[in-house]
């Protein structure tokens, strides 16, 4: 499968001398089309800087950053503000949706902003609201919908289009468990129908639904769990005690 | 799980045969805890013994024979239902022992001990995840076992990062511990232990 | 995923987004006003009240401008013609039909009534005239028709004491009053009407003509002579309505800056969700767009409420300020077009207010967007920079401008106050650092305001901007006072003042005899007893013996009176005025009591120039002259000759008439019975004429000034409210007693507000001082009391209030004035 986000040695220092904060330490990552990727570790361990550094919302110290075939630091600030409209997609703990925009007016935004006309930019976020059951919801404005409904709505924006990496920070933070659970089906179901995902968190729970689980402690990657197994596996080993 | 009061909970539904109560009792379970046939039919027997269930037929073999649940039986699994799981002293636990050893072995790195568990765990939980994330969301009884392990698993790796953090934060070794390897270790790291700690500054921070 | 829309298609969208992108963030800045709309409610009350502001001044300056009309009707060009040669008045009258076609022909008759100063000026025009329909208007009753038939103005009427229906001896005959007329462009000019088809022979005719200058010119080419010819002015009230516009923008600009203060909070308040539409995709374009549209919306919702406001506010007004204007008023003639201008000036101002925050949310990096980090200020040093080219700037566009140019002003007033309100970040910390020695809560108090030096910046701007509109108003309107009295404003005569002339106040005196003379100084002192008048100063004149003149108009012959005439018109033309000989009461009066005269001074006057002494067989006689200072009257005896000038020059002085002043106002009864009593005795009696003077209105502008600075202080009270909850909070969670919280606050506001009121009046001192540099004098005037007021009571009031209110715990409300 295409490597949709490639990272290399890259770092991030905040400040300078004494103060300096080394938050990513030569980082490596490879996520593929269809992979669902979780990053993992405390608080402070640089996973949300790896997600932002990802999704060119930050540039790296050093290292070079790769997404969708394009060298982000090349790209002026206008092509990567045209490459996060295109190809990436943000699921952020809460506040995603912009107030005053109803649900399908905020799906459709990013369609939107790309040039795309309000009728077809409109159809294709229904056609992704129904898709993720949330059609009887369209018309309501953020205010009106469930935290749930939120976070589903904030996906449903995130893959609407040609998207090609999700990227998402804690999006069941704070969310109850079966609120979760729906939201992590959606994102698993969205990486199995062909886009990359990634999604940093510190819950374990969470972090069970990738693919590929990187462990990340001190800016650096340490570990990572193997490439999934089936199912059978489980019948095979005895649940640890 | 009591394979016992599972086996009411089927009857108590309705009468049903042997091999039909083993069927059932895996899908829903979500074929996590497989049975075999000779398990069912001890318990089915042993029920019987008790009085809790009763068999249409007695005469024929056990795979076709029909249980019912008696009024004896029905009472046995409501008063099951309200008795609160196994209380008493906690089992000991062999992960708390191995990183309390771990934690003054010198030559042993205790964060990648904590690291390889961790990943083992989560390794586990991926694997339920992804059976859970793979059924329909209308396989209720799949979902309520896969959650138990999950939440159980969870409580592992969370028990996992606070003695990672606990580890951290407190890099001293226990003076009072009084292991020969603790003194030993030397010079105790008085820094906060941020970032990285020589693999043999150990502690006996983490305890039950 | 799912809506896969292909490659090529994908390809094919505008780059940046385009329209559909650009559609979008509007809908979306559009949504988010709707919804917060009362978060900006400052800004968009201070806006409307520009906007209200702006649009009445409009309406005003076009209604009350004084109009051509009132001597031109709907003609472009007048001409005059003098009557003393009817044949050649009846020449050029049929010339002047021959060349231009259509004509109105006016005559005038200036008949002398008795006991009146001014003669009254008896007008023969058709109301039905082709062009002098404007300047004719009836009130009551009907025109007149016929020989015997007259229609006054309320004022004659009220000089000659006639009514409709009386009969007036007008000139040599008496005529009926069948009606009330009026000069709707001039409610000053006071005239009577006489049928043209019926009238006396004309002293003069004005001929009013259409076409452009140019015909005029070609028109006075074919006639020999001289002709009095004047052009319609340019439509004078389009300039000045078009100069309100600019005062108004200058006043929206200023507005618009404590509105950029009110867009830094909502910047700062949408951050997050700026953030969250930039890692969507959007380009700074966009971000910038979202700002701008929410200040155009703010500046359309105000356009709309302020000139709904200001119409109806006129509307109503319209039919009050007739009499202060002296001309009637259309409500609805109304200048549509520039009253457009301003609203859309208006909305540009607004939006423009919003472009700094606008750009700086757009500079923001998303992550600190994101987790709503407000932008670094910029460095106190660059900040210093600006401020000085700002103010430097706008200096040298004010002196360049001299008061007179209105882009150069516009331009000017911006930068000054611009760099003014730039100064208040940098005066914080200067103010903090002088805190040691004084209590802790003071202390803490100005450090906090250091420390919040943008927020408190932005409160400082606001007083400043609040604090030099009051005294703009207040300086401006004393400046302007003291030049219209230099302008001779103050009228003919103060109301305690009368002059009284024997006959009619004309350069030839007729010999009188001693009994005759005794008489008249009876009478004379019986009018100062009537009006209790405590001074009587007699008015003599000096005569040229050896001339005889005959008198105008039939009055009796005498010696031509010694005038003295300054040039007028840019010196084209001479106007000459009456010229008394020196004695103690008038030096007294022009106050140079018992100055000593030099012996080789013939003359002693207010006024300069080329004097010439005028009315006498000689030309071009020029006195020499001691200047006298300006009282500010313009019908005061205040051009003296001396009693050497006359030895000099043999002429003798004769009694004209007296000087009466009284210590009060002369009521209108004294002055009625003074007239009958001067009527009698042939004097003509010179009171003050009531002027149409401006005061209501600049007094409307002075409370409108202090109303808007009340607003903007008002906003500013919040703003420090807000501004000082957070540590109130946490000093009365360390339990601070309510002194030490009084004291904290009350240290906040007075200080913001003595920084703000020192920064308002200085940076208004230095515009005007700018604009005016030319003539500094004006300035001079200060209104002290209005200035100590301003200076001095609002930190006062503001440290006050402030200690009272800090009494009360603060409300949790009171945070989210900035959050």
């Amino acid at each position: 499968m295409s490597v949709v986000l490639s990272l290399r040695q890259v770092s991030k220092v905040y400040g300078v001398g004494a103060a300096a904060v080394h938050a990513l330490r030569a980082v490596d990552l490879d996520v593929a089309a269809g992979e669902l990727v979780a990053v993992m570790g405390p608080s402070g361990s640089g996973k949300s800087t790896l997600l932002t550094i990802a999704g060119t919302l930050e540039e790296p110290t050093a290292g070079q950053v790769t997404v969708c075939g394009s060298d982000v630091s090349t790209l002026s600030a206008d092509a990567t503000a045209r490459l996060r409209r295109r190809s990436l997609g943000f699921v952020f703990q809460d506040l995603n949706l912009l107030a005053g925009l109803s649900a399908v007016e905020n799906v459709a935004l990013p369609l939107e902003l790309d040039g795309m006309a309000v009728r077809p930019a409109r159809a294709a976020a229904l056609r992704v609201l129904d898709e993720l059951g949330l059609t009887d919801r369209a018309g309501h404005f953020p205010d009106d919908l469930s935290g749930g409904e939120r976070q589903r709505v904030a996906i449903a924006r995130a893959v609407v289009g040609d998207r090609r990496l999700l990227l998402a920070d804690e999006p069941t933070g704070a969310l109850d468990a079966a609120n979760g659970e729906a939201v992590l089906r959606m994102l698993r179901s969205a990486c199995k129908r062909g886009i990359a995902g990634v999604m940093v968190t510190h819950d374990a729970q969470l972090a069970s639904w990738a693919d590929r689980v990187i462990f990340i402690r001190d800016g650096r990657v340490v570990d990572q769990t193997a490439p999934s197994a089936g199912p059978d596996a489980l019948l095979a080993s005895d649940p640890p005690r | 799980m009591s394979i016992r009061h599972a086996m009411l909970a089927l009857l108590a539904e309705a009468p049903k045969y042997g091999l039909q109560l083993r069927q059932e009792f895996e899908a829903r379970t979500g074929e996590v805890w497989p049975l075999n046939v000779g398990q069912v039919y001890t318990t089915l027997q042993r029920l019987e013994r008790e009085g809790h269930v009763e068999s249409d037929d007695a005469g024929r073999d056990g795979a076709q024979k029909r249980y019912r649940l008696t009024a004896e039986g029905e009472r046995e699994l409501h008063g099951w239902l309200r008795t609160p799981p196994q209380a008493g002293p906690p089992p000991r636990d062999e992960l708390v022992m191995k990183v309390q050893v771990a934690a003054r072995l010198t030559q042993v790195d205790v964060t990648e001990i904590l690291q390889a568990h961790r990943r083992r765990i989560v390794e586990e939980m991926q694997r339920y995840t992804h059976l859970k994330a793979d059924a329909a969301p209308e396989d209720v009884g799949l979902g309520l076992v896969v959650d138990a392990e999950l939440f159980r698993l969870e409580a592992v790796v969370r028990w996992l990062d606070a003695a990672d953090a606990r580890l951290r934060n407190h890099p001293t070794p226990s003076a009072d511990a009084g292991t020969p390897n603790a003194d030993s270790a030397g010079t105790p790291n008085a820094a906060d232990g941020r970032v990285e700690r020589p693999a043999g500054d150990n502690t006996a921070g983490a305890r039950r | 995923m799912t809506a896969t829309p292909v490659g090529s298609r994908t390809a094919a969208r505008p780059a940046g987004g385009g329209l559909p992108a650009r559609r979008a963030v509007i809908r979306w800045a559009v949504r988010l006003f709707r919804r917060e709309w009362r978060q900006q409610l400052l800004a968009i009350a201070l806006l409307t009240v520009a906007v209200t502001g702006a649009t009445f001044g409009l309406a005003a300056t076009w209604n009350l401008a004084p109009s051509s009309d009132a001597t031109f009707g709907r003609a472009d060009q007048l001409i005059r013609i003098p009557g003393d040669d009817s044949a050649a008045l009846d020449a050029r009258v049929t010339a002047a039909r021959g060349w231009f076609g259509t004509i109105d022909v006016i005559g005038h008759r200036h008949v002398p009534v008795p006991g009146l100063f001014d003669p009254v000026d008896v007008r023969a025009q058709d109301p039905a005239g082709a062009y002098g329909g404007p300047m004719l208007a009836l009130r009551q009753g009907r025109y007149p028709a016929g020989p015997a038939e007259l229609a006054v103005t309320d004022g004659v009427a009220r000089a000659l004491r006639a009514g409709l229906g009386s009969r007036v001896p007008l000139g040599d005959a008496d005529r009926l009053v069948v009606g009330v007329v009026e000069n709707p462009a001039d409610l000053h000019d006071e005239f009577a009407l006489t049928d043209p088809a019926h009238a006396d022979r004309p002293q003069s005719v004005t001929v009013l003509v259409a076409g452009d200058r140019d015909s005029l010119e070609a028109f006075r080419r074919t006639v020999d002579g001289p002709l009095v010819r004047e052009s319609r002015p340019l439509a004078e009230r389009t300039v000045l309505t078009v100069a309100a516009l600019a005062l108004a923008t200058v006043g929206l600009l200023l507005v618009s800056l404590v509105a950029a203060a009110g867009f830094v909070v909502v910047a700062q308040r949408r951050l997050r969700q700026l953030g969250m539409l930039a890692a969507m995709g959007a380009t700074r374009r966009h971000l910038r767009l979202v700002l701008l549209v929410n200040g155009a919306a703010v500046g359309a919702v105000a356009t709309v409420c302020g000139t709904a406001v200001g119409l109806a506010a006129w509307l109503i007004a319209a039919g009050f300020v007739e009499t202060a204007a002296g001309h009637r008023i259309g409500r609805f003639d109304l200048p549509w077009l520039t009253i457009g201008a301003g609203m859309l000036l208006a909305v540009v101002t607004a939006t423009a207010a919003a472009w700094w925050p606008a750009r700086a949310v757009a500079r923001t990096p998303i992550m600190s967007a994101l987790s709503a980090r407000p932008p670094t200020p910029p460095a106190a040093r660059r900040t210093a920079v600006t401020t000085a080219a700002l103010l430097a700037a706008g200096l040298t566009a004010l002196v360049l401008s001299d008061g007179s140019n209105p882009p150069l002003i516009i331009v000017g007033s911006v930068c000054t106050v611009l760099g003014v309100l730039f100064v208040g970040p940098l005066a914080i910390p200067a103010l903090a650092a002088a805190r040691g020695g004084l209590p802790v809560a003071v202390r803490l108090a100005l450090a906090d305001l250091a420390r919040y030096r943008v927020r408190a910046g932005a409160a400082l701007a606001a007083i400043s901007l609040a604090v030099g509109l009051s005294a703009a108003v207040v300086v401006g309107s004393a400046a302007a006072e003291h030049r219209s009295r230099e302008a001779a404003g103050l009228g003919n005569l103060a109301d305690s003042h009368l002059l009284i002339r024997i006959g009619q106040p004309e350069p030839v005196i007729p010999e009188r005899t001693a009994a005759e003379m005794d008489a008249l100084q009876a009478h004379a002192n019986t009018i100062a007893a009537t009006v209790g008048a405590a001074t009587v100063i007699p008015l003599d004149m000096a005569v040229v013996a050896a001339h005889t003149d005959p008198g105008r108009e039939g009055g009796p012959t005498g010696h031509p009176a010694v005038e003295i005439g300054a040039p007028a018109a840019a010196g084209e033309s001479t106007t000459s005025h009456p010229l008394y000989v020196v004695n103690p009461g008038l030096l007294r009066l022009n106050g140079v009591a018992g100055i000593a005269v030099d012996a080789d001074t013939d003359v002693l006057t207010t006024r300069t120039g080329e004097l010439a002494l005028m009315n006498i067989p000689a030309r071009g006689v020029r006195p020499t002259v001691r200047t006298l200072p300006r009282s500010g009257y313009t019908g005061l005896p205040d051009s003296l000759i001396t009693p050497a000038a006359l030895g000099r020059h043999g002429w003798q002085p004769a009694r004209v008439g007296w000087f009466l002043a009284a210590d009060h106002p002369v009521t209108g009864a004294q002055l009625a019975a003074a007239q009958e009593l001067a009527a009698a005795a042939g004097l003509t009696i010179e009171s003050r004429r009531e002027q149409s003077s401006l005061t209501a209105l600049r007094t409307g502008a002075t409370v409108a000034g202090v109303l808007l600075a009340l607003g903007v202080l008002a906003t500013t009270v919040g703003l420090i409210r807000g501004e000082a909850a957070a540590d109130l909070r946490t000093l009365t969670a360390a339990g601070a007693p309510r002194r030490v919280r009084r004291t904290l606050t009350a240290t906040t506001a007075g200080a913001l507000a003595l920084l703000g009121a020192v920064l308002g009046v200085a940076g208004t001192y230095l515009a005007l001082a700018g604009a005016l540099h030319r003539d500094l004098d004006p300035l001079g005037a200060v209104p002290v009391a209005h200035l100590v007021a301003i200076a001095g009571g609002l930190p006062l009031v503001a440290a006050g209030a402030a200690w009272l209110l800090a009494g009360r715990l603060p409300a949790t409300l009171s945070r989210r004035v900035l959050d």
